[in-house]
């Protein structure tokens, strides 16, 4: 036995010293290499197409727009060198930035930023926000021109000063890319972008590679967003697939991982106390709601509503299911962009007796009424937890129905419910916020609120360029949307990243989504 | 003798896949969600989820759906993904192959350990190993897999520092490979062990009752001879049995010791289709793995004669 044992424990002690050399599968020299831990893979390597948070997060690595969003979520440029707003404002001139060059070497020029414009916005394109601009929300594209080598003009059917916002938007990134991206059959072949970094290697279902871009020509002023500076300062990021939370936290606290961005609130404690390992959290743009389908059945009736709405501690349920890192927000422009005014913080007052007394005035005899969530996100299914309590305590027979994240989308998105708990990707205007939720009931299923006067408001402030008058509008929309009791605002989603020590240049921004360059080993 | 057992089981296959393809096919069509309500996400766009619908075949009558399905599968076509555009049969073969290797160990491991451990303990029937070895097994059917997993990582990865803690390396890496294989497998065949440990014991404690066993010793056998030579080959039949099953199981996939390890493989492929609704991986993936199990079924049968001397007798 003792034979045995020896020989097993000389294999173990073997492995273990294979194992040193090989933490992970990184090469010797993975000084120079940042490794992320990604919940999910890379779904397509085509911006905007087939998208997720996870492609977006990568692809705003390799390739990049005319414009993109500062910290302030307002926006810089990216492509552009300046842009020239005609007097009709209906066409923009995008001048291009001289010497910047392609993933293959080739120069970029009007001719490729309009192949990529075009490319984008064709009818039957399968681009993801296509009908931003086809009309469908606000202007319509009509042309698209290269005057010269580095003017890109796009022109209008309308002003809106919303053009801008969604060009730079970080999810349907509108990127600039050379024709060679495309396979000669009219299939897409991979990315041949600008950006600071190119992709390298895909192992689906293990790990994406991006190589830094040695040719690449950072913009003159500082980081900013997705704006600025993009200075690569490592030579490779490795995103490593790792499904299991857990299983990421346990790799960055064993130093396979560098990073882990979107840490779940519930775990910051726990890393907080381990050696080596920062964690960083700011207030973030996305944020939860509980959505009441107020088109027909019981929730029609505003005085339920108004029940519900008065029946929820918002503070103590942003405290409790933040741990601690967020406040409560009724409204849908986040806490922390320059579009919050204080009209922002009107909201209901947690008052059970006042939502007894709307109760007995309601419909509602006593029904059950199910609160739809899912597992997939700890805060989703907290927040229906501490709802569901709330609900009870002053009379509301609240009863919870937890289903995975698909089946839950496809509910929502057919309007198949009575309350749900939802959350939403920050959207960095308000006027995209409030999109999320504004419509026709008829015409479509997922519109939580229809309202002829906010959809006014809102079509003012899409046209407005003067901040100032659009906040205005704003705390307008807001007004108009606590009065109808619609939905119900409970707090932002805080952004939470967690590094090793030795790196520096991590900033964590509203956006949650991790740039990673200027990032660098110490 | 073999070649007609081969014949028969591969015809009772037939129906079978048929019954499974149909069955999956209906089960994942009638879940709520498709692959076109998570590529348009929360783009809030009925027009855009109606084209996707379109583009994805998603609209079209069930039954023309599974004709179109499975004439192409007759073609050995899979199809592609829906979310990837990567084609199944491919896909489904090099996930396939990481959970082989790594079930194979396992499976290999844990006969090898608790088959001899079992059959000890029953010939000392109730001794302290015998009540130790049974206390073993009903730690190690008592464990969940997941904690298992979660507190080897952080014995071995995150306070020693000795293994990695995620990833995964194929064989062609050589002996590195190992050192990734090495926390999971030892996962797989701790729980493993636990049930075929127990098989081998009551399954050597039934033989043990037997006349000929009794005969044997009165005949002055030593008790090597006894067991090697009369216990072991009638007691492994039901061992045998046990194995093939966890085996073909695990084959089918060992999605959560994957995913704790992210290991890139079967199951964790399967979990991950299944929560994004791509079909074609779905179908493609259960309808391999019943194939799998069949095949691992088929060669249990055809082992039984090698181990159990009874079935070796032509009728």
């Amino acid at each position: 036995m003792t034979g045995i044992a020896g020989r097993f424990s000389g294999l173990l002690a073997a492995v273990v010293l294979l194992a040193g050399g090989c933490g992970s599968d990184l090469p010797d020299d993975d000084a120079r290499e940042l490794r992320v831990a990604i919940g999910s893979d890379l779904r397509s390597s085509e911006p905007g197409v087939n998208r997720d948070a996870v492609s977006d997060e990568i692809l705003n690595h390799v390739v990049e727009g005319l414009v993109a969003y500062r910290e302030d979520m307002t926006v810089g440029l990216a492509l552009a060198e300046r842009i020239d707003l005609s007097a009709d404002r209906r066409s923009y001139s995008f001048h291009l930035r001289p010497g910047v060059v392609f993933h293959n070497g080739e120069p970029v020029t009007a001719r490729e930023a309009k192949w990529s414009l075009e490319r984008a916005f064709h009818p039957g394109s399968k681009f993801s926000c296509s009908y931003w601009f086809d009309g469908s929300q606000g202007h319509r594209i009509v042309g698209i021109e290269a005057p010269d080598r580095l003017t890109l003009r796009v022109n209008l059917d309308r002003p809106d000063a919303m053009f801008l916002t969604k060009l730079a938007n970080h999810q349907c990134l509108v990127g600039i890319m050379h024709p060679a991206s495309v396979a000669r059959d009219g299939s897409w072949a991979g990315p041949v972008g600008t950006g600071p970094f190119r992709l390298a290697g895909h192992r689906r279902g293990e790990y994406v590679m991006l190589e830094r871009f040695a040719a690449y020509r950072p913009r003159p002023e500082a980081r900013n967003g997705y704006a600025g500076a993009r200075r690569a300062l490592v030579d490779r990021i490795r995103w490593q697939v790792i499904p299991d939370p857990a299983s990421a936290r346990a790799a960055l606290v064993a130093g396979e991982v560098d990073i882990v961005g979107n840490v779940d609130v519930g775990a910051v404690d726990e890393l907080k106390v381990q050696r080596g390992i920062h964690v960083v959290s700011v207030p973030g743009y996305d944020w939860t709601a509980l959505l009441m389908r107020s088109r027909s059945g019981l929730l029609a009736d505003r005085n339920l509503r108004l029940a519900i709405a008065h029946a929820i501690d918002y503070r103590g349920l942003a405290k409790a299911a933040s741990f601690g890192l967020s406040k409560a927000n009724p409204s849908i422009v986040p806490l922390d962009s320059p579009d919050w005014l204080p009209g922002h913080a009107a909201g209901y007052v947690f008052d059970p007796a006042l939502a007894r007394r709307y109760l007995v005035r309601s419909a509602y005899r006593g029904e059950p009424l199910v609160i739809e969530t899912s597992r997939a996100f700890p805060m989703l299914f907290d927040n229906a937890v501490y709802i569901q309590s709330m609900l009870q305590n002053v009379g509301i027979d609240a009863r919870i129905e937890a289903t995975e994240w698909t089946g839950m989308m496809s509910r929502y998105l057919a309007g198949d419910f009575s309350l749900m708990t939802m959350q939403f990707s920050g959207r960095p205007d308000p006027v995209l916020g409030y999109r999320v939720i504004l419509g026709d009931f008829d015409r479509d299923a997922w519109v939580q609120w229809q309202s002829d006067a906010a959809a006014s408001l809102l079509e003012t402030a899409a046209g407005e360029q003067e901040p100032g008058e659009r906040r205005a509008v704003f705390v307008d929309v807001h007004r108009a949307m606590i009065r109808d009791v619609p939905i119900l605002q409970l707090y932002n989603i805080p952004v939470v990243n967690a590094y090793r020590t030795d790196l520096r240049g991590v900033q964590p921004w509203g956006l949650n989504k991790l740039r990673l360059w200027g990032v660098a080993r110490q | 003798m073999t070649g007609r057992l081969i014949f028969r089981k591969l015809l009772l296959a037939v129906p079978t896949i048929l019954i499974v393809s149909v069955v999956v096919f209906l089960l994942v069509h009638f879940v709520p969600g498709d692959p076109a309500v998570l590529i348009v996400g929360d783009a809030n766009n009925s027009e855009l989820l109606a084209r996707v619908r379109v583009e994805l075949g998603l609209g079209r009558p069930l039954i023309e759906q599974y004709a179109d399905w499975l004439g192409r599968i007759v073609r050995l076509d899979f199809g592609r993904s829906l979310l990837t555009q990567e084609e199944v049969l491919p896909l489904v073969l090099s996930r396939f192959s990481v959970t082989a290797w790594l079930v194979t160990i396992a499976t290999s491991l844990s006969t090898l350990i608790a088959v001899p451990l079992g059959m000890i303990a029953a010939w000392r029937h109730r001794s302290r190993f015998d009540t130790g070895i049974v206390l073993l097994s009903v730690l190690a059917l008592s464990v969940p897999s997941f904690w298992m997993a979660i507190m080897l990582i952080l014995l071995f990865g995150v306070e020693l520092g000795w293994l990695p803690t995620m990833g995964y390396l194929p064989p062609s890496a050589g002996l590195r490979s190992l050192a990734f294989i090495l926390l999971p497998v030892v996962a797989l065949t701790f729980v493993q062990a636990g049930t075929v440990l127990r098989m081998a014991r009551s399954a050597t404690l039934d033989v043990m009752r037997m006349d000929y066993v009794t005969f044997a010793r009165s005949k002055g056998l030593s008790d090597r001879r006894i067991l090697f030579r009369h216990v072991l080959p009638n007691a492994f039949s039901p061992v045998l049995t046990i194995v093939g099953l966890i085996f073909g199981n695990l084959l089918a996939g060992a999605a959560i010791i994957e995913t704790v390890f992210t290991v890139p493989g079967l199951g964790r492929l399967l979990v991950e289709s299944i929560t994004s609704r791509d079909y074609p991986v779905i179908q493609g993936a259960v309808l391999f793995i019943s194939l799998v199990y069949i095949a691992v079924n088929l060669l249990v049968d055809l082992l039984y004669p090698v181990f159990d001397p009874k079935l070796r007798t032509k009728p």
